[in-house]
C-alpha cells in the first residue's frame, strides 16, 4: 500500500504528556481503603535465613499486615520457568536469600511511609554464605550451589551444531578466536513498576492494574503462581507508561507479590517501586562471557562460527529467561552467509539480580562477540572492515534467506547500505578527520558494525532451550499472535483497540495514521484505545510491547482488521452509489463513486449498519455479517516451532543496521569522545519517519550509555554498588551526540504492511561499533564495556601509549575476595600495651570506645571474649545503628590480638576482622592494625564511593577513644596531626 | 523512599535556632538547601527525629567582600554566589562555580551546607583549604572560628559539634598579584569530581590543592619555585601520594588525572 506524503504525522500523545495530563499507574484512581506496600529486602547477597520476627512491625500503628514467606508458600506456587530444574522461585525468599534486594517480607500499611517504618522494625537473622559473582566461579567444582537439589549452578547446557562446523574448523586457512565479556546494564525507565492488586475473596480471583508490558505469555505464569486460571487474574494496563524498554517485564513477580499482600491484608494494595529498589532488584540485561571462533578462508570469507556462551542469569531463572540467549539463536550468524555453526549455551545462576528483557535483548551480547571478531579478522588480514563484511554478507538475490540456525531473513540489500554509507558526506568527513587527527598524533579510531535486527519474536523460540525430545513432551510452541479490534460506532467515528501496552513509542499516532488514511478520515475521527484489560480485550500470548513488534505485527494486524471492515462498508456503499466496490474512494469523510462523483458521508453509510440493519442486509445479502466491528488475529506464517534439528526462525522480520563511528580518545582525561556517527537503517516499510528517527535516537542514546557509562557493579563479595544514579551513570543530553541517520527500505514479504521493527537496532550495533572504534584508536584488542576513562587509561598503559603508574605495595596481605574493603595503619601510644589490654578486656571500659555505644553485654565463648552491643556509627549526617557482635580472639598479652566485629541494622550489614599488634620501641607503644571488611545492603548500594573512607573514619574514632580511655591523653590530643599518616591503606592486588 | 517520621521547626532568628540546637543536639539536623539532606532522608540513610529548617532565619550574614576576604553566609545559595562572583571572573571561586552540580541544584543548595557535608569531591571544601578559609560556628555557649584544615576530619566528617551551626565561611579574596587556576573532571556534566585541581600563585608562592583524591582534599604550599619546579613537584606527588581506589575510578587513573588536571589549572595561570 502507499502512504500519503504527510507521513510526518505529528505525535498525538505528546500534548497531554508534556502538560502533566498523562494517565500513569500512580494516577489511577484507587478504591477507598486501598493500602500501601513496602518490601523488606535482603541486604546480603547469599545467606540462610535463620529467623524473621515481624511482631514489632505488626504492632506499629498504621500497619495492617505483614506478608511472610509462610503465606507465600501457602497461597502460591513457585514461578514456572522455561527450563526444568530443581530451582524454586517463590516471590518471597524462602529459607535463603540469593541476591541483594531479594524480597523477604511485605509490610502493608495505611501509607507507604508507615509501611517503610514497619519494614525497619522487622528483625531478622541471616547466616552469610559464600557469594558467587562470576560465571566461571559458579561452575567450578567447589562452588557452593545456589539451589539445593540442583547438581550445578549451570541449569542448562545445550550444544547445537548446524552443517559440519568441526570439519570446517579442522581444515580452515585461518582460525580467529576471541574472548569477550558483556556487562550487566539496563534501560532504567523514568517510571518504575507499579501494581494495584485486589484479592476478590468471593470469586477466588485477583484483579490487578499494573504497568507490566508483556509479553502476555507471562500472564499464564502469574496466574499459575497464584493458583488461579487465567481468566481469574484480571490484568489491566493503564494508557500511559513512562518507558519500559523491556524492563517492565520485571513487574511479573511484583504482580504476584502484591496480589498476595492484598490477600493477607484483606484490602486492595498499591505498590510503587522506588528508584533504589529498581536499581538494586528489578532486573538487568544478562552479562555474557563468550568464547567465539571463526574459520576463515584465505580471502576472508567466514566458513564456520563457534560460540561458547556462558550466560549470567542471576540468582533465579525468571520467565522468560533464558530467552536472552535464545531470542537471537536463529540469526547467530548475523548479516553473514555462514553455513556452518556450532553453539554451546550454558545458563548460569549466581548471586545477582535475576535478569530479563532489556532493549536489544540478546542482540548486544551476540553482536559484541561477532562484530568484534569480524573487525579483528579484517585488521589481521590487512583489509578494511567493509571489504570483509561485504565479502560475507547475504546477497540481495538470496532473500528470503535461511540462516544456518534457522532464521529466515525476510528481505534486505546490505550492499546497498554500504553504498549509502560510502556516499554519505558525514562518513567521508569522518575518514578525513581521522587522517587529520592522526597527523597530529591523536588517538582517533573508526569502528563499524553490521547487524541484523530481529523483530516480532516467535514465541516458540524459548523452547529451543529444551531438547527435541523434551519439546515433543511439553508440546509444540510457535507463532506470535497479534490482535486488534477496529469498530465504527453509531455516529460514524472509528475506535481501535490494541493490546500493545505502549510506553511512549507513539502507537496511537501510528494507528490513527493508518486507519484514518484507510477510511479517508481525519485523524481526529479515529480514537485508539490502548488501555488494556485481559477480561475485555482481544489478546494472546504475544500481546504486549517488546522485541519491537509494533510496526511489524500490531500495526499490520490493525490494517488487516480495518481492511476487512472497509470491505464490508464498501459492499454496502457500492449498492447505494450504484457502482462496484473497486470504483469507490474513501476521502475527506466521504465514500465517493469515482466514476460519477456521487458520494455519501462515511458516517451515514456506517450509521445504517446500526440504525437500519434490515436495509443493509437486503443490500449486501443476509448471509453477510452486519457487525461494524472486526477483530483480527495475525501471526507470521514463517514462525514455526523449532524442528528436530533445532532450527528455529526466531523472528518474523529482520531489519539491517550498518554503523560507522569516529572516536577520539581525549589525552587529558582518557575519555572516548564520539566525534562522528553514521547509522544506516533498513527497517522495511517506514510507517512514520518522525517516530522511526525517534526510536533510533532513543536506542542510540541508551547504547552510548551501555558502551561508555553504565554498569551494575558488584563487589567481589556480591554486594551491589550501583544503587543511585550517581553511581549508575545514565548519560545526559550533554554526553550523547546526534547521529546521522540514513534510511532505506526493503519491505518485508511476511508482515502485513511490509514494516519491520526499528526499536532495538542501535542497542545492538552501537556498543560494539564504539568498542571497535576504540580498539582502532588505541590499537588494543581487549576492549570491554563500559569503556570508561579509567579503563581506557589502563588500556593505554597496556598498549604502551602511557607509562605505568607506580603501585605502592605496602601490605603483605593478599586481597580476600570476601572482604574487599581494607584499612591498615599504625598508631603510637604513650602508654604500655598492658593498659590498652585492660580497656579491651573490660566491658564497661570497652563500652566507652565503641562508637555511640548504647549497651553492652559479655558472653563467654571458649577462650574468646564476645561482646554484644548496640552501636551507633555517625558519619556526617548519617547515623547508622548496628546490633554488633565484637569478638576478641587470639589474645596474646602484651603482643596482640584479633579484633573482629559483625553488625546488622537497617542500613545493612557490616563485618570486619583484623589483627592488632603491639610493639614497644623506646618507651613508645606502636599499635599496628590490618583490617579487612565488607559492607552489605543500603550503605553499600548508595555509598560505595565513600565506604573505605568511612571505615577508616570509624577505626579512627575507635582508636582515638581507645587512646583516651587507656589514659593516653597526649596521644589523644595529638590525634589530629596523626590522622594523615596514620591511616594508610594497602593496595588491592 | 519515604523518610522516617520527623518534626520540623522553623526558627526565624539565630537565637531561636541555637536554642533548638542546644535542646535537641544529636537528634536534630539542619535543613538549608536540602539538596543533600532530602535525598538522604528519603533513602533513610539519615533519620533525625527533628529537622530544623533555617530558611526563615533572618540574621545570617549575607555575602560581602571586605578586607581581602569574602564572607558567605549560611543561607547563600550557590547561584547567589555565582551571581556575586561575576564581578570577579578571574578568581578561583568564579572558576569553580560552574562545576558545582547542576544549575537547578545551585538554585537551592547552599555554600555552607555543602561545606558542612564535607564530601571529598566538593569544590567549596577544596576552595576553603586552598584559600586560607575559615568556618564561623556558633552555639549557645560560644562562637568559634575554625581554620579549614582543622575543620575537615575525614569524608563527610567535620569538627562541627551537634549544638553548633555554621553561620558563615570566609575565604581569602585577593586579585592583585594573584593568579588562579582550576580544573576538574567528572564523567558526566554535573557529576562530582573524580579529581579536581586548584592552583593559586601569589608571587613565587604556589598553593596546589587536589580534591577527590583522598578523604579530604590535599593541599600543598610551595615557596620560591618556578613553573618548571612546580610541574616537577606535581609529577612526583602524583607518584607518591596515597590515592583512593573505589568503584568510580582506579588509583592509577586518579594519579593520571592529578597530573592532567593540575596542568590544566596551571595553564590558566601561566
Amino acid at each position: 500500500m502507499s502512504f500519503p506524503d504527510n507521513r510526518h504525522f505529528e505525535r498525538y500523545e505528546d500534548a497531554a504528556l508534556l502538560k502533566g495530563a498523562g494517565s500513569y499507574i500512580d494516577d489511577c484512581p484507587i478504591k477507598p481503603g486501598t493500602l500501601y506496600a513496602a518490601i523488606l529486602r535482603s541486604p546480603s547477597p547469599h545467606a540462610s535465613i535463620k529467623s524473621i520476627n515481624i511482631d514489632k512491625a505488626v504492632s506499629l500503628p498504621g500497619v495492617r499486615a505483614v506478608l511472610t514467606s509462610q503465606d507465600v508458600a501457602a497461597w502460591s506456587k513457585p514461578l514456572m520457568g522455561a527450563v526444568k530444574s530443581e530451582m524454586k522461585q517463590f516471590v518471597l525468599a524462602v529459607d535463603r536469600v540469593r541476591y541483594v534486594g531479594e524480597p523477604m517480607a511485605v509490610v502493608v500499611a495505611e501509607s507507604r511511609a508507615l509501611a517503610e517504618d514497619g519494614v525497619e522494625l522487622i528483625d531478622f537473622d541471616l547466616e552469610p554464605l559464600a557469594a558467587i559473582t562470576d560465571v566461571k566461579e559458579a561452575i567450578s567444582s567447589d562452588a557452593i550451589l545456589l539451589h539445593v537439589g540442583t547438581s550445578s549452578n549451570c541449569v542448562s547446557d545445550r550444544v547445537f551444531s548446524y552443517g559440519e562446523p568441526d570439519r570446517i574448523f579442522e581444515n580452515s586457512a585461518h582460525l580467529f578466536e576471541l574472548d569477550i565479556s558483556y556487562p550487566r546494564n539496563s534501560c532504567t525507565p523514568i517510571e518504575t513498576t507499579g501494581v494495584i492488586a485486589e484479592w476478590i475473596e468471593n470469586e477466588n480471583a485477583y484483579e490487578v492494574t499494573s504497568n507490566f508490558m508483556g509479553p502476555f505469555s507471562l500472564h499464564t505464569v502469574m496466574a499459575a503462581a497464584l493458583g488461579v486460571s487465567g481468566v481469574k487474574l484480571r490484568h489491566k494496563v493503564p494508557k500511559d507508561s513512562g518507558g519500559s524498554f523491556g524492563v517492565k517485564q520485571s513487574a511479573l513477580p511484583y504482580v504476584v507479590l502484591t496480589c498476595l499482600a492484598s490477600r493477607k491484608a484483606g484490602a486492595p494494595v498499591k505498590f510503587i517501586e522506588d528508584r533504589l529498589e529498581h536499581l538494586v532488584a528489578a532486573t538487568s540485561a544478562t552479562a555474557r562471557t563468550t568464547h567465539i571462533r571463526a574459520a576463515v578462508d584465505q580471502n576472508g570469507k567466514i566458513l564456520a562460527l563457534d560460540y561458547d556462551q556462558l550466560e549470567d542469569c542471576g540468582a533465579y531463572l525468571r520467565a522468560p529467561e533464558p530467552a536472552t540467549l535464545y531470542r537471537m539463536h536463529g540469526c547467530l550468524t548475523g548479516a553473514y552467509d555462514i553455513p556452518h555453526l556450532k553453539v554451546r549455551n550454558r545458563v548460569i545462576l549466581l548471586n545477582k539480580t535475576p535478569t530479563g528483557l532489556v532493549r536489544g535483548f540478546g542482540g548486544p551480547q551476540v553482536y559484541f562477540a561477532l562484530e568484534r571478531l569480524v573487525f579483528q579478522i579484517a585488521r589481521s588480514l590487512g583489509k578494511s572492515y567493509l571489504e570483509i563484511a561485504g565479502l560475507n554478507y547475504v546477497k540481495k538475490y538470496q532473500f528470503p534467506f535461511k540462516a544456518a540456525a534457522g532464521a529466515v531473513l525476510d528481505s534486505g540489500d546490505y550492499d546497498k547500505a554500504v553504498s549509502i554509507l560510502l556516499d554519505s558526506p558525514e562518513y567521508q568527513d569522518m575518514l578525513d578527520r581521522q587522517i587529520q587527527a592522526r597527523k597530529k598524533g591523536k588517538w582517533y579510531g573508526i569502528g563499524y558494525a553490521s547487524i541484523v535486527e530481529p523483530s516480532v519474536s516467535n514465541m516458540g523460540y524459548i523452547s529451543t532451550v529444551l531438547s527435541h525430545e523434551q519439546r515433543q513432551k511439553s508440546g509444540h510452541k510457535n507463532g506470535a499472535i497479534a490482535s486488534a479490534t477496529v469498530s465504527v460506532d453509531p455516529t460514524g467515528s472509528v475506535l481501535v483497540n490494541i493490546a500493545s501496552a505502549p510506553a511512549g513509542q507513539g502507537h496511537q499516532t501510528v494507528i490513527k495514521q493508518i486507519v484514518s488514511e484507510l477510511f479517508g478520515l481525519s485523524g481526529l475521527d479515529v480514537v485508539v484505545n490502548v488501555d488494556f484489560d485481559t477480561n475485555k480485550d482481544a489478546w494472546s500470548v504475544a500481546a504486549g510491547n517488546y522485541s519491537s513488534r509494533f510496526a511489524g505485527a500490531v500495526a499490520g494486524t490493525v490494517h488487516i482488521a480495518a481492511t476487512r471492515l472497509k470491505e464490508r462498508i464498501s459492499s454496502y456503499a457500492a449498492t447505494l452509489l450504484e457502482t462496484s466496490e473497486d470504483s469507490l474512494v474513501f476521502q475527506n469523510g466521504y465514500i465517493i463513486n469515482k466514476d460519477s462523483d456521487a458520494k455519501i458521508l462515511f458516517a451515514r453509510a456506517c450509521g445504517a449498519f446500526h440504525w437500519a440493519p434490515d436495509l443493509v442486509a437486503a443490500a449486501i445479502g443476509s448471509d453477510r455479517s452486519l457487525a461494524l466491528r472486526e477483530t483480527a488475529f495475525w501471526s507470521a506464517s514463517t514462525l514455526s516451532a523449532p524442528d528436530s534439528q533445532d532450527h528455529i526462525n526466531t523472528s518474523a522480520a529482520y531489519g539491517f543496521v550498518l554503523d560507522a563511528c569516529g572516536i577520539e580518545i581525549d589525552p587529558i582525561t582518557c575519555k572516548a569522545v564520539i566525534d562522528r556517527y553514521v547509522t544506516v537503517h533498513d527497517a522495511g516499510k517506514i510507517l512514520n519517519p518522525l517516530l522511526a528517527d525517534g526510536q533510533i535516537y532513543g536506542a542510540f542514546s541508551q547504547a552510548v550509555g551501555a558502551a561508555l557509562f553504565e554498569e551494575f557493579q558488584y563487589s567481589s563479595d556480591g554486594n551491589f554498588l550501583s544503587g543511585t544514579f550517581a553511581d549508575y551513570r545514565v548519560p545526559t543530553a550533554a554526553e550523547v551526540p546526534i547521529p546521522s541517520i540514513k534510511h532505506m527500505e526493503s519491505p518485508s514479504p511476511f508482515t502485513p504492511l511490509g514494516a519491520k521493527g526499528i526499536g532495538e537496532g542501535n542497542s545492538m550495533s552501537t556498543p560494539v561499533c564504539i568498542a571497535n572504534a576504540i580498539a582502532d584508536a588505541i590499537n588494543y584488542e581487549g576492549i570491554h564495556l563500559p569503556a570508561t576513562p579509567p579503563k581506557i587509561h589502563g588500556w593505554l598503559v597496556q598498549a604502551g601509549h602511557l607509562k605505568e603508574e607506580p603501585t605502592r605495595q605496602k601490605s603483605v596481605r593478599t586481597h580476600q575476595k570476601n572482604m574487599p574493603l581494607r584499612a591498615s595503619g599504625e598508631i603510637k601510644f604513650g602508654v604500655e600495651p598492658g593498659k590498652i589490654f585492660q580497656v579491651l578486656l573490660d566491658p564497661q571500659r570497652i563500652k566507652k570506645i565503641i562508637p555511640g555505644c548504647e549497651s553492652i553485654s559479655q558472653k563467654k565463648q571458649s577462650g574468646d571474649i564476645v561482646y554484644e552491643s548496640v552501636a551507633v556509627v555517625r558519619i556526617g549526617v548519617m547515623k547508622a545503628r548496628f546490633h554488633a557482635t565484637i569478638v576478641l580472639s587470639d589474645i596474646n598479652i602484651p603482643h596482640g590480638l584479633t579484633l573482629s566485629g559483625y553488625g546488622k541494622g537497617p542500613l545493612g550489614l557490616a563485618e570486619g576482622a583484623g589483627a592488632v599488634d603491639f610493639t614497644t620501641i623506646g618507651g613508645v607503644t606502636h599499635l599496628s592494625y590490618h583490617y579487612q571488611a565488607r559492607v552489605s545492603g543500603k550503605l553499600s548500594a548508595v555509598g560505595s564511593r565513600l565506604l573505605e573512607g568511612a571505615i577508616r573514619l570509624v577505626l579512627d574514632q575507635l582508636f582515638k577513644a581507645l587512646a583516651r580511655e587507656a589514659g593516653d591523653i597526649k596521644t589523644a590530643s595529638l590525634w589530629k596531626r596523626l590522622v594523615d599518616w596514620i591511616l594508610k591503606r594497602a593496595k588491592p592486588e | 523512599m519515604k523518610s522516617a517520621p520527623f518534626e520540623v521547626f522553623c526558627p526565624n532568628s539565630l537565637d531561636a535556632l541555637i536554642d533548638l540546637l542546644d535542646r535537641y543536639q544529636d537528634d536534630a539536623r539542619i535543613l538549608a538547601g536540602g539538596q543533600t539532606l532530602i535525598p538522604m532522608l528519603a533513602m533513610r540513610v539519615a533519620s533525625p527525629s527533628i529537622l530544623i529548617d533555617i530558611n526563615q532565619v533572618i540574621n545570617f550574614p549575607k555575602i560581602s567582600a571586605v578586607n581581602q576576604r569574602l564572607e558567605v553566609g549560611a543561607l547563600i545559595r550557590h547561584a547567589e554566589l555565582e551571581e556575586f562572583l561575576k564581578s570577579y571572573p578571574d578568581h578561583l571561586l568564579s572558576k569553580m562555580v560552574p562545576w558545582v552540580a547542576h544549575a537547578a541544584i545551585r538554585n537551592r543548595g547552599t555554600v555552607c551546607g555543602s561545606i558542612c557535608h564535607a564530601d571529598p569531591s566538593s569544590e567549596w571544601v577544596l576552595a576553603l583549604l586552598v584559600l586560607d578559609g575559615y568556618i564561623n560556628l556558633m552555639s549557645k555557649k560560644k562562637k568559634r572560628r575554625v581554620k579549614a584544615k582543622d575543620f575537615f576530619l575525614g569524608p563527610l566528617q567535620t569538627c562541627k559539634l551537634t549544638e553548633e551551626v555554621v553561620v558563615s565561611v570566609d575565604f581569602h579574596m585577593v586579585m592583585d598579584g594573584v593568579r588562579y587556576g582550576f580544573s576538574e573532571y567528572g564523567y558526566r556534566h554535573g557529576d562530582f569530581a573524580i579529581v579536581s585541581a586548584a592552583v593559586v600563585k601569589a608571587g613565587n608562592t604556589w598553593t596546589i590543592g587536589f580534591g577527590g583524591v583522598s578523604d579530604i582534599p590535599l593541599v600543598y604550599e610551595l615557596g620560591d619555585v618556578d613553573e618548571m619546579e612546580c610541574k616537577e613537584f606535581i609529577e612526583k606527588l602524583s607518584h607518591e601520594v596515597d590515592v583512593r581506589e573505589d568503584p568510580s575510578a582506579t588509583a592509577a587513573y586518579r594519579r593520571f588525572l592529578m597530573r592532567s588536571q593540575a596542568l590544566q589549572a596551571l595553564s590558566q595561570i601561566i
